[in-house]
C-alpha cells in the first residue's frame, strides 16, 4: 500500500467534502463557487506540505527513530514534524490573508474597482474570502499530514521507503 | 518482566514494537537527537506518555552531568553545537533516567578522548 497519487486526491477530497456538506443550506451557485475556490486555493498548501512533511522526515530519520527509541508513540514522534511543516506551508497564505485589500490587491479585485463596484465592498468581500480559503487550507494540510501517516508507515512506525519511490516493499 | 516474555515467545512483531521500546534504552553512535536546548530535548523525552511515570530528578541529572566530566551550563547550550563525544554522553545520561532494562549502545565510547571519563 504505497502513497499514490490517487490515494493523496482521495485524502484531499474529504476534508472539502465537509465542508460543502456544512454548506448545502447555501444556494447552489454560492456553494459551487466557494468550494471551487476553496479546493484550488487549497492545492498548493496540501501538495508543498505534505511533500516538505515526507521528504524532512526522511532527511531526519535518525532523530525520528531515537524519538521512537526512547518510547514516544508514532504520533509523538512525528508531531514536531508536523508542526513545522504545516507552519511552512502556511506562511505564505497568512502573509496574504493579512495584507489582502489593504497593501496587495490581486487582479479581480482591481478588475472589479475599475469596472465601478465599490471599493469598500469589493475589498470587505474579498477579505473574507481570504479568510475562508485560509482556514481551509489550515484544515486540509493538517487532515492530509494525518490522514497519510496511515499509508506512510509500518506499525512499528518506521517510515516506508515506497512512499518515496512507488513501488512496493 | 513482560519484555522478557515476549522476546522469549518471539511475539515481537510490528505492533508489539512499541511496547518492546518502552523496556528498552538506545544510544546511537552518532546521537542526532533533535534540535534546540540540551535541556528541552531531555524534558522532552520524559514528556512522552511512555514516560510519565518517570519524573525527570534534576539533582540526578546534575549529578549524572559531574559523573561523566560535564559542565552544568551544558543544558543551555544547542545541541547542534555539541562534540560529537559530548552529544554521546548527553544520550548515556537520558538512557540513565529512563531507568530501562535492556541497554542497547551501538558504539557508545568511538567520539570520547582518552580523557573523557
Amino acid at each position: 500500500m504505497h502513497l499514490s497519487p490517487g490515494r493523496v486526491h482521495l485524502l484531499l477530497v474529504i476534508p472539502f467534502a465537509l465542508i460543502l456538506v456544512f454548506k448545502l443550506k447555501l444556494a447552489k451557485t454560492t456553494l459551487i463557487a466557494t468550494g471551487g475556490m476553496l479546493l484550488g486555493s487549497s492545492l498548493r498548501g496540501n501538495i508543498v506540505g505534505i511533500n516538505n512533511f515526507y521528504q524532512d522526515l526522511r532527511r531526519n530519520e535518525d532523530r525520528y527513530l531515537y524519538q521512537l527509541s526512547t518510547g514516544a508513540t508514532h504520533m509523538e514522534a512525528i508531531m514536531p514534524y508536523v508542526r513545522k511543516n504545516l507552519r511552512a506551508a502556511l506562511a505564505p497564505s497568512l502573509a496574504r490573508t493579512a495584507t489582502m485589500g489593504v497593501v496587495s490587491l490581486p487582479g479581480m479585485l482591481t478588475g472589479q474597482i475599475l469596472g465601478g463596484s465599490n471599493p469598500f465592498v469589493v475589498v470587505k468581500y474579498q477579505i473574507a474570502v481570504m479568510i475562508t480559503i485560509f482556514v481551509a487550507m489550515s484544515l486540509s494540510t493538517a487532515l492530509t499530514f494525518l490522514l497519510t501517516t496511515g499509508v506512510g508507515f509500518t506499525e512499528a512506525g518506521i517510515l516506508k521507503k515506497s512512499v518515496f519511490t512507488g513501488k512496493e516493499g | 518482566m513482560p519484555v522478557r516474555s515476549i522476546l522469549r515467545d518471539a511475539e515481537v512483531d510490528d505492533a508489539g514494537m512499541c511496547e518492546v521500546r518502552r523496556q528498552l534504552a538506545y544510544v546511537p553512535q552518532n546521537p542526532d537527537i533533535g534540535e534546540g536546548k540540551v535541556r528541552g530535548l531531555i524534558e522532552s523525552v520524559f514528556d512522552h506518555k511512555a514516560n510519565r511515570e518517570l519524573s525527570l530528578d534534576q539533582g540526578e541529572l546534575g549529578e549524572l552531568l559531574e559523573q561523566f566530566s560535564l559542565e552544568q551550563d551544558i543544558l543551555e547550550k544547542n545541541h547542534q553545537d555539541l562534540s560529537g563525544g559530548e552529544k554521546q554522553r548527553v544520550a548515556i545520561i537520558i538512557a540513565v533516567l529512563l531507568r530501562r532494562c535492556i541497554f542497547l549502545l551501538d558504539e557508545f565510547t568511538c567520539c570520547w578522548s582518552s580523557r573523557s571519563p
